[in-house]
């Protein structure tokens, strides 16, 4: 089985056991300090999801997406804190406002390659990041804000870990479920093509700057929910949050758990966050292990783990038959 | 005569210093098969991503049915039907067979981006169609066996076929073929031959460019000889092979 080129079915199976897997986790995990990870886990996911569309499909860098993260949990915060907006009408202007801003920086950025697309994205989170930082009366500053409103439909307020990990992973997984149904579209197959082979792709009437754009603004949107969530997770938003290192873990996140599969995705995000969790056993010392880690992913399975894996399975049943 | 379909006018392209394509002018008929030959480095290939708007034209026009199209984009111009292969296969090698064919569907599926999302009823119906289409085209060529396999895995030749059927599943008027014979075998050749010749049956009109003379004068109507980005000749291949300039080109002084 090849779950790149298995049929759709797969992935419903997949995301099924996915389901089932996170009711257990919510059944059974009392303890909030781990479902709060797994909250975070859940977040950081939908962000780096968006982005697993735009690098592992379309095959386009992008190295400040902690800008569309930060600019959804700062619409958030600002537009409750500073306006008293309804939180989902926050969110979704924060949509609006990251979706436009995808907008205005992939026109021009989108038509560059490589390194230089790297660098304009990369300038582009450093950007908005000191506006963070500068625009203090509405932002507050480097020291952030403070008391954002926890998120509440009609009479429920999800004010427990156990209720926002409801909430969070809901999301994730209806997210999922359209990016699936996306990729597995013409739409989709544009978008792997021409992150295949970006002159074949025009030359079966793919419009590619388009194509480009379309995919930085839903990746732009996932993130911005992303972070509209964290901010009425964490109540309190900082731009240290949404800063150079952030954008590049994303990056790594999508890396390591594959290009080109959205699970790579879930994957990336559960090792990278969990990860210095399971190191406080090296104490001083865990920095420099989860480097390592992830150096010797990236040496051993360049595709990714997901596609990695598969192809050590491969391997080894190949050997098995042939004993 | 039939009628014109591609009308090349003086067009010149030039990358710094150097001329690539210098001042060309001619027709491609609706129903024929035209080759372009040349010595390497003579402007062929220069003269196929101009015409597919792969590059834009440094000056002179484009028509195709009459419209200019000089300025259009490449994906625009493979839109109103002008499809291509590439020397060097240009293939969506991490993609399985029958969705590289399927790329070549997709200036006609008009799939909406809601429906994609959601999923509604036509999704499916519109997915098949384009699938069945798809196989068949694979089947014209006789591959339809490996329709699931990942590009990236076949043997050279076999892409080339894929290739040939990712540019007919856009159902073109124009066939751009960029050398489709390089890189096969003498009995993948003559396969090739037949299925020109079949392409242009089915009404398509072809313009190739070969090395191999054998295929390019036993399948071409019309020749036209390049030479350091200038048309040095143009006619018959039996004019052509004729040609004292050709000639000389091909076999040097004596």
């Amino acid at each position: 089985m090849n779950i790149q080129f298995g049929s759709i079915k797969y992935q419903y199976i997949g995301l099924f056991l996915l389901a089932i897997l996170l009711s257990f986790i919510g059944l059974f995990v009392k303890n909030d300090y781990y479902l709060n990870i797994f909250v975070l886990i859940g977040i950081q996911a939908i962000a780096v999801l968006g982005l697993s569309l735009l690098m592992g499909y379309a095959g386009q860098v992008s190295l400040g997406h902690a800008a569309f993260y930060g600019l959804g949990a700062y619409a958030s915060g600002i537009l409750t804190l500073h306006y008293g907006f309804n939180p989902y009408l926050a969110m979704l202007c924060g949509i609006a406002i990251s979706a436009v801003m995808a907008l205005i920086v992939g026109l021009p950025a989108l038509r560059l390659k490589g390194h230089y697309l790297a660098m304009a994205t990369l300038g582009f989170g450093i950007i908005i990041n000191i506006c963070f930082k500068e625009m203090a009366s509405l932002t507050g500053g480097p020291s952030g804000l403070v008391g954002i409103p926890m998120l509440k439909l009609f009479n429920f307020t999800f004010d427990t870990s156990i209720s926002y990990f409801c909430l969070v992973w809901a999301v994730f997984i209806i997210l999922m479920l359209l990016s699936i149904h996306l990729v597995n579209s013409p739409f989709g197959r544009a978008f792997r093509a021409l992150g295949s082979n970006e002159a074949a792709a025009q030359a079966m009437g793919v419009n590619t700057h388009i194509a480009k754009l379309i995919v930085f603004i839903i990746s732009a949107i996932y993130a911005s929910l992303a972070g509209s969530l964290y901010a009425h997770f964490v109540t309190f938003i900082s731009p240290a949050s949404f800063g150079f290192i952030c954008s590049i873990k994303m990056v790594t996140m999508v890396a390591i758990g594959g290009m080109g599969t959205l699970w790579g995705a879930l994957l990336g995000t559960s090792i990278l966050v969990s990860l210095p969790e399971f190191l406080t056993v090296f104490s001083d010392y865990d920095v420099l292990v989860y480097g390592l880690i992830l150096i010797v992913v990236m040496i051993f399975m360049p595709e990714g783990i997901i596609q990695g894996s598969l192809k050590l399975f491969r391997r080894f049943r190949y050997k098995e038959t042939n004993v | 005569m039939s009628e014109v379909l591609l009308n090349v006018k003086n067009i010149s392209k030039r990358f710094g210093g150097l001329i690539a394509v210098d001042d060309i002018s001619f027709y491609v008929r609706a129903g024929q098969i035209k080759a372009i030959i040349g010595p390497n480095g003579s402007g062929k290939t220069t003269l196929f991503n101009l015409i597919s708007g792969h590059y834009q034209p440094t000056s002179g026009s484009l028509y195709f049915y009459g419209f200019n199209i000089t300025k259009w984009p490449a994906w625009k111009s493979a839109s109103v039907g002008i499809a291509r292969t590439f020397q060097n296969l240009a293939l969506f090698t991490n993609m399985s067979v029958i969705d590289n064919v399927l790329m070549g569907v997709h200036i006609h599926t008009k799939a909406g981006f809601l429906s994609s999302l959601f999923r509604f009823p036509t999704f499916f119906k519109k997915e098949k169609e384009a699938r069945d289409f798809a196989l068949e085209k694979l089947s014209l060529l006789g591959i339809s066996d490996i329709a699931d396999k990942k590009c990236g895995d076949l043997p050279f030749g076999l892409q080339r076929l894929v290739e040939m059927a990712r540019a007919l599943a856009a159902e073109p008027r124009l066939l751009l073929l960029d050398e489709p014979a390089s890189g096969l075998d003498i009995h993948d050749r003559n396969r090739l031959c037949e299925i020109i010749r079949q392409i242009r049956d089915e009404g398509i009109t072809i313009l190739m460019v070969e090395h191999d003379m054998n295929i390019t004068m036993s399948l071409a109507e019309e020749v036209i000889v390049l030479d350091s980005g200038k048309k040095i000749c143009e006619g018959s291949p039996k004019e052509v092979q004729r040609d004292p300039e050709v000639i000389r080109i091909y076999l040097g002084e004596g």
